[in-house]
Parts: C-alpha cells; structure tokens; sequence
C-alpha cells in the first residue's frame, strides 16, 4: 500500500472508529445498515462497474457486498476499522467475480476487444457468485416440465409467452410453473444453510 | 520466488490494472490480467490493490440516495425473505431517522490527498466550541427572562413559565399561560449557538434552532392559534378542538367551514403563511434567506407564499418558497430535521448553506477564499462536537481548507475562512 493510501486509510479509521453507526448495524438496525448502504456505495460502485465493466453486474456485486455485512454483521462489533472491512469485503468478492469471469470464454472476447459494456446474462451473473452450483444442483431436482420451463426462461432468457409457445401451453401455466421452481430453490438453499446463496438467488431471480 | 522477483510482480500488476481500469490495455494486457486474478497465487496483492483503488475512486458525484432506494431495498427484502432481517419496531422513516442519526459521527470521507495532511494540522489547531440549550423569554409587559443557566434537575417555576425534566433528560420549559393578558403576545428567542424546545399553551411542541424568534399569544385564541417565526423551527402541532360550531362571521374570519372542529395553527414564516392541518413539520425561514422551506414530518400543511401563490403539502414533501413562487418537491426529512436531534445531515447540501448554519451554530463569522458555488457535500456529523471536528469531516473530501480565529472570550473576532 502506498503512503498516500495508508495515511488516507488511517484518517478514515480516525472518523469513522469514533461512530456508533457499525455498533448499531452489529445490534440488527436496519436504518443504520441503510446509513452504511449509501455511505459506502457511491465509493465502491465506481471501482467495481469499472472493473465488472456492466452496470448489472456492477449493481448485484455491490448488493452482494451489503448482503454480506448484513449477513456477518454480528461479527462487526469486533471490527476496529469498520471502514477497511467494507473494502475487504469487498474486493474480496470482486476479486471472486473476476476469477468466475475469466472462465467465460464470450465475455473474455468481448473484455479483450476493449468493450466497456459488457453483456452479461442473468444467468451468467448469477454463476459468478458462488451459488451457481447450489442453484444448478437444486435444479436437477425439479421436475422436468418445470426444470425446461426454468432453464428456458433463466438461461435462454425466454419471456413468459414465449417459452408458452414453444412448449404449448399457456404462458399463465408458465408463470406459475416458474414460481413453484423458485420457491423450491429457495427451499433447497435454506435447507442446506447456505444463506448467502440464498439471499444472492432471490436478489437475481425476481 | 525471490525477493525482486515478487516485488516485479506487483508492479506489473500494479501497471496491467492501471491500464485496465483506465482502459488503456491491450488485448494481450487484459488476458494477462485476469489471468493473474485466476491463477490464484496473487490474491492477497491483488486485493490490496484493489482495496488501495478502490480508497482512491472518487465517490459518484452525482450520487441520489433517493435513485439508489430500489437497490436497497432489494437487499433488505432478500435478506428478510432469507429469514435473516430483525423483526424492528417499525417506526415512520423519520422517527427512524433521528434514533439512528442521533450522536453519529459517521463522515462521508472522499479522497484525502496525502499533501493536505500538513497544512491541516496548523489551519486547524483552533477550535470552537458547540452551542448547547439556552433562550430567552420576553413576555408581552417587557419582562426578559434567561432560559439558559437551570441547573440539572433543577425544576422551578417562575413568571408563567414551568420548566420540566423529561424521561430523557431534557430540560421542556412549559407556557403555563398565566403570564399577561390574552391577546398579547410573548416571545422566545434563540441566540446564535442556542437551541430551545418549548411546550407552548396548547400543547403543542416547538424546537427553534439557533438565532431564531417564536412570538406566541400569552394565550391561545379558541378559535385560530397563529403563531410567527424568523428563522427554523420544528413544529409538533396538538389537535385541538372546538365544541361548538363556529359563528359565521368568525368562520369567514379564518376563511373556514363553520361547521369544522378543529382550531387551526397558522405561522408566520418570515412574511409566508403555513396553515396547519394536525401535524408535525419542520420550517426554515431565516431573515438572511429570501426563500421559506417547509419539511412536513406528518400530516399535511398548506403554505401560503403570497395570497396566490399556495401549495398543500403531505408529509415527506418539502416546499421552497418566496413571494411569487413556490417549488414542491420530495424532501429530505431526515436531514431537515436532523439539527433538532443534534447532528448536521447534508445531502447534496451546498458549502453556502452549510456555513451558513455553521454560523449560527458556533456563532462565527464566515468568510471564503475562493469561490464556493457548485461545491456540495453529503455526510452526517453530529453538532455536540467542536466546529474543528465537522470543519476536519469536509477537509476531507479535498474539496476545502478552512482557517478559524478563536476571537476573544466575548465571541468577537470569531472566524472562520474557507478557502477553495
């Protein structure tokens, strides 16, 4: 770290040690988490879009930051310098995206042609977060009309009607189809205890 | 891996993610880069690296909370959807609001330059100290009487005015309305770096913040209640009810239904008319500001600008007006009536404005180096501390330096200079 950093990182620590805000957030309040949300997000989405080059994926890393301190934040009241744990956190996870990004053999082609907007899928998105997996796994587990139903919509990114057509029914079926796969994902990732998937699931498939 | 060899390392990826954030790399650059993020033998520099870029990204300038809600509260309903929100007293969003801003100190920090850090310390080792509680009351025969030097938990009673310990420890003085003739108006006056809360006759609540007046009726009339201030107050306004129907005359009087129950509150805001329908608000209208802002908490009210020019506003609406104008849009509740909770809220707020309530609070005379327009700051500090401590939160987006001159023990000669 540069000296500019370090010094910068200790005049934070300084303000920010001095509050009750994380104390409040390590007690389960929600307004002071609101505080913290808009403290911290207009410093980290700047650096994450730019990294994660989508305003999508930008927004749900950023929310997948904050659903994790909210997820840990019994663990705040021990953090002396609240601040340095927001960027930890944070460029931990930003880190993990990238590393689930360079897997992406279309993406990478679109980033080394000096995209800046790149197009990611829901899907996609939701694959670069760790929960990919759990989700995959519960989804082998549904029943094969709505597991197709499922995969056309998420993965292939089919509206409602369309997916209708192509199977034949009616896109009201569809629709209902689609609520019972996500409930019962949601059900699977509670079971196993995966909450962090879980809250990751919901904020991607609504 | 040697020594050199490692430090060779960060510092090509130091260079690779320079050229990637500044988009700048090549093709080949970029693979390399991710291909170091995936090889996982670097993860500790790389998120260091991140963790320093990410410190020095300027915050968005143009940063709404208010553009950013949805965001939010996808995350709280996912997270309660998960089973993992806290069942919270749901209170109104203000209330929220003031519990949780109370006594923070959180600063919006931006970018801090390394430079900066000298000059600070000489520019800053001068301080001045908050203002706390304390007023003055003028009843209608002349009698002034200092609201300031009550011991605590000291409780008397004297010429009219009872003075309370709340459950929180709050000094209320009470308007017993035995002090003058009806009609006559008493008046409650803050000095710069004074605050004051007040139960007036009729039940209703009155925080005035620093150099502001509240004239009030030694007695409430049983038909209209009008009250006049200069400067800010939060209003908390009792219902109060009539028993009988009006008499014509007096209905037209008041410009009402004859047949309506309730007394009307009206306050005079620096010349503009606020008619009040059962609520709680917050208006800022001090005589160096042409424009009246009306915040309303709950409820609704009606400002009046001029005769023409009105606008009636539900709670979370805030109305900027002058004689002939009037601009309503969404207000920023919590920051609005953050003073009276004891913190300064900005939101987008101008340095003009910020000094200007600076002012009045330390009771300083504000200067600038420079021209201060465009400049705006968010952030929370909370007003019990020194001037140093909330000059020090806007140092740090290096956007500003201030000088303070201490003046002497008779507040004279107290400054404070901004230089842009």
């Amino acid at each position: 770290m540069s000296l500019q950093v370090r010094i910068m990182a200790k005049r934070i620590h300084e303000l920010v040690e001095d509050t009750e805000l994380f104390g409040r957030l390590a007690q389960g309040d929600e307004r002071a988490f609101e505080l913290i949300f808009h403290h911290y997000n207009p410093r980290l989405f700047p650096f994450v879009l730019n990294m994660v080059r989508s305003e999508d994926a930008a927004k749900e890393l950023v929310q997948d930051i904050f659903v994790h301190l909210w997820l840990k934040r019994e663990l705040l009241a021990d953090v002396r310098h609240p601040t340095s744990y927001v960027f930890h956190v944070a460029s931990n996870r930003t880190l993990n995206f990238l590393k689930q990004l360079k897997n992406n053999a279309r993406l990478m082609e679109q980033l080394a042609a000096g995209a800046t907007e790149l197009s990611y899928q829901t899907e996609e998105r939701l694959a670069f977060r760790e929960t990919a997996a759990l989700v995959e796994a519960a989804t082998a587990e549904l029943p094969d009309q709505r597991r197709r139903i499922w995969e056309l919509s998420r993965n292939e990114g089919l509206s409602h009607d369309e997916i209708a057509r192509q199977l034949g029914i009616s896109s009201e079926t569809v629709k209902k189809q689609i609520g019972h796969a996500i409930r019962f994902i949601r059900q699977y990732l509670a079971d196993r205890g995966n909450l962090l998937s879980l809250v990751i699931f919901l904020l991607v498939s609504r | 891996m040697d020594m050199d060899g490692k430090d060779q390392r960060l510092e090509r990826l130091k260079l690779l993610l320079d050229r990637y954030l500044a988009k700048t790399s090549t093709p080949d650059e970029t693979a390399e880069l991710f291909a170091s993020f995936a090889a996982g033998d670097a993860d500790d520099d790389i998120r260091r690296l991140f963790l320093a870029r990410m410190a020095e990204s300027e915050p968005m300038a143009d940063y709404r909370a208010d553009e950013w809600d949805g965001a939010f509260q996808q995350v709280k309903q996912a997270v309660l959807q998960a089973g993992q929100g806290t069942p919270v007293r749901r209170l109104p969003r203000w209330r929220l609001a003031w519990l949780a801003a109370a006594a923070v100190v959180l600063a919006f920090v931006g970018i801090i330059r390394y430079q900066q850090a000298g000059d600070r310390q000489a520019a800053l080792a001068l301080d001045i100290p908050p203002g706390g509680p304390g007023a003055t009351l003028t009843l209608a025969d002349g009698t002034r009487i200092a609201l300031t030097d009550v011991a605590d938990g000291q409780l008397a009673s004297e010429n009219g005015v009872a003075i309370h310990k709340t459950d929180s420890g709050a000094l209320t003085y009470e308007i017993t309305g035995t002090s003058g003739t009806p009609g006559q108006r008493n008046e409650l006056a803050t000095a710069r770096g004074q605050t004051f809360r007040v139960r007036l006759p009729d039940g209703s609540m009155v925080w005035l913040n620093a150099g502001s007046v509240l004239r009030y009726p030694s007695q409430f009339d049983a038909v209209v209640r009008n009250v006049e201030i200069v400067g800010e107050g939060y209003f908390e306004i009792a219902k109060a009810t009539r028993r009988f129907p009006l008499r014509r005359d007096l209905a037209e009087r008041i410009g009402r239904d004859s047949g309506g129950a309730n007394v009307p509150f009206n306050i005079l805001a620096n010349g503009q008319e606020i008619q009040v329908l059962g609520t709680a608000f917050n208006v800022s209208a001090y005589v160096d500001d042409t424009k009246v802002t009306t915040t309303v908490t709950e409820g609704t009210v009606k400002v009046m600008a001029d005769a023409e020019t009105f606008g009636i506003l539900k709670a979370g609406k805030e109305a900027v007006s002058e004689p002939g104008s009037m601009t309503i849009r969404q207000g920023n509740v919590a920051a609005a009536v953050s003073w009276k909770d004891g913190d300064f809220v900005w939101e987008n707020e101008s340095l003009t404005a910020i000094m200007k309530k600076i002012e009045r609070w330390y009771d300083v005379e504000v200067s600038y180096e420079g021209d201060p327009t465009g400049i705006t700051f968010y952030g929370m500090v909370s007003r019990e501390k020194s001037v140093r401590s909330v000059l020090e939160v806007m140092e740090m987006t290096g956007k500003v330096k201030f000088r303070i001159e201490e003046g002497n023990a008779n507040r004279e000669g107290r400054r404070i200079t901004v230089i842009i």
